[in-house]
């Protein structure tokens, strides 16, 4: 288990951000990302508030092994009450914001309250402050990551934002990362944009390590890869095509793959 | 046998495995800031490419050092900065004309690829064979041996 032990706490109502320790034990017992997040939640939110309100939380959350080289090592979930059903709501997402958050120094961050103005959150390392987003705010996920890159002269930010769905809080709207990794799922670009918050700007260069035993550690990792090298070929689903209704759609040209499609096995 | 670093960025996803090894083997920990070995991501196109040192014969980065602290390792011909007597002028970051030699602020120094002393920790990483660590002499081995098989490896008409 590598974490870093801190968790950041922003409050957008009053703009402030906290550095806290991580909740080791929920830690231990909830193992990170998707469970830990969601007993953070559960812990620290009311049951019965609306979640597009200032009173629901929204949680990006790291697990224990994002940022090193473990497989899957390349995570993060976001955690809010969503609004499309009014339950837990989780997205989760790949790419390379998660690990550069973690590499920051950071587990989680938990978002509470609303923005009075559209915001967004930048962390560099130790160094993490509330910005102003209102040249940002109406711009897609492209654009947001662009300019942000630009506004701060660093090409080597990663960046976590919502476009305009979830600034319009389309109840479906996606959290997006690196231009096209996206939490999609149950709508968490819509609490975020609830809360005015347009994206998270991270550079993180401390690194992931805390690891109790390093080579023991990268030992498993290296037989793991190789244990998958040997599996690539067993028949997986694409081999005995029961992708569902997928078959039908590429013998109907829905898909772009020129290829005509495999028969059954 | 000289071996050199072997980069095929069609075979490259970016998953930064060699980034995170690299970091690793040189400072114990996963922080890919720390990586001597970078991986640019150009969306545009949807292609990875890693690039790092390539370890000139006529390394322009030695001949710069105003305190000779870059040397040539006799075992695997890597140009490898002595930090304890590198100054942290810089001076080698502009003469090197593909920038891969870089500033460290953290400990004044500039850090290079070093080939990990003869067993490069990006290539024995890399899941898909994007690089590899192979005979100096025959860099060009693998693209012979494609257009090799595009001449010769047809099935002959009788």
């Amino acid at each position: 288990m590598s974490w870093a032990g801190k968790i950041l706490r922003v409050n957008l109502t009053a703009g402030t951000v906290k550095s806290e320790p991580l909740n080791r034990e929920w830690a231990q017992a909830y193992l990170g990302s998707r469970g830990l997040g969601t007993k953070y939640l559960v812990e620290e939110v009311d049951a019965t508030v609306d979640p597009l309100s200032p009173e629901n939380k929204i949680i990006w959350a790291t697990g224990p092994l994002t940022g090193t080289m473990a497989s899957t090592g390349g995570r993060y979930t976001v955690i809010t009450k969503g609004p499309l059903t009014g339950a837990i709501a989780c997205g989760n997402s790949g790419g390379y914001w998660d690990a550069e958050f973690k590499m920051a120094g950071w587990d989680m961050v938990i978002f509470e309250g609303k923005s009075e103005k559209p915001v967004y959150l930048y962390v560099n390392d130790d160094v993490v402050e509330l910005r102003d987003a209102a040249h940002l705010w109406g711009k897609s996920v492209w654009e947001t990551e662009a300019m942000i890159k630009k506004g701060l002269q660093d090409p080597l930010i990663r960046v976590s934002s919502i476009g305009t769905a979830g600034e319009n809080g389309v109840l479906f709207a996606a959290v997006v990362n690196d231009l096209h990794r996206a939490a999609g799922r149950s709508g968490v670009g819509a609490v975020m944009g609830s809360k005015n918050l347009k994206a998270i700007a991270v550079r993180g260069t401390k690194g992931v390590g805390n690891i109790r035993d390093p080579k023991a550690f990268m030992k498993v990792i290296a037989e793991k890869k190789n244990s998958r090298r040997q599996r690539r070929h067993r028949p997986g689903p694409a081999d005995l095509r029961h992708a569902g209704a997928d078959e039908r759609h590429q013998r109907g040209g829905g898909h772009p793959d020129p290829q005509p499609p495999r028969q059954p096995v | 046998m000289q071996k050199v670093l072997h980069i095929n960025a069609d075979k490259c996803t970016g998953c930064l495995q060699c980034e995170m090894a690299c970091s690793f083997e040189n400072y114990g920990t996963f922080a890919t800031a720390k990586s001597r070995i970078k991986v640019f991501d150009f969306h545009h196109t949807g292609k990875k490419v890693p690039y790092t040192c390539t370890q000139c014969d006529e390394a322009w980065c030695l001949h710069a050092c105003p305190v000779e602290a870059i040397a040539v390792d006799k075992l695997t011909g890597a140009k490898v900065v002595n930090e304890t007597t590198c100054v942290g002028c810089k001076v080698c970051t502009i003469a090197c004309p593909f920038g891969t030699l870089n500033y460290v602020a953290d400990t004044g120094k500039v850090q290079k690829c070093d080939l990990c002393g003869g067993d490069p920790a990006c290539a024995i990483a890399c899941p898909t064979g994007a690089i590899t660590f192979i005979d100096a002499n025959w860099n060009g081995l693998g693209r012979m041996a494609q257009w090799a098989d595009k001449l010769g490896n047809q099935p002959t008409a009788v």
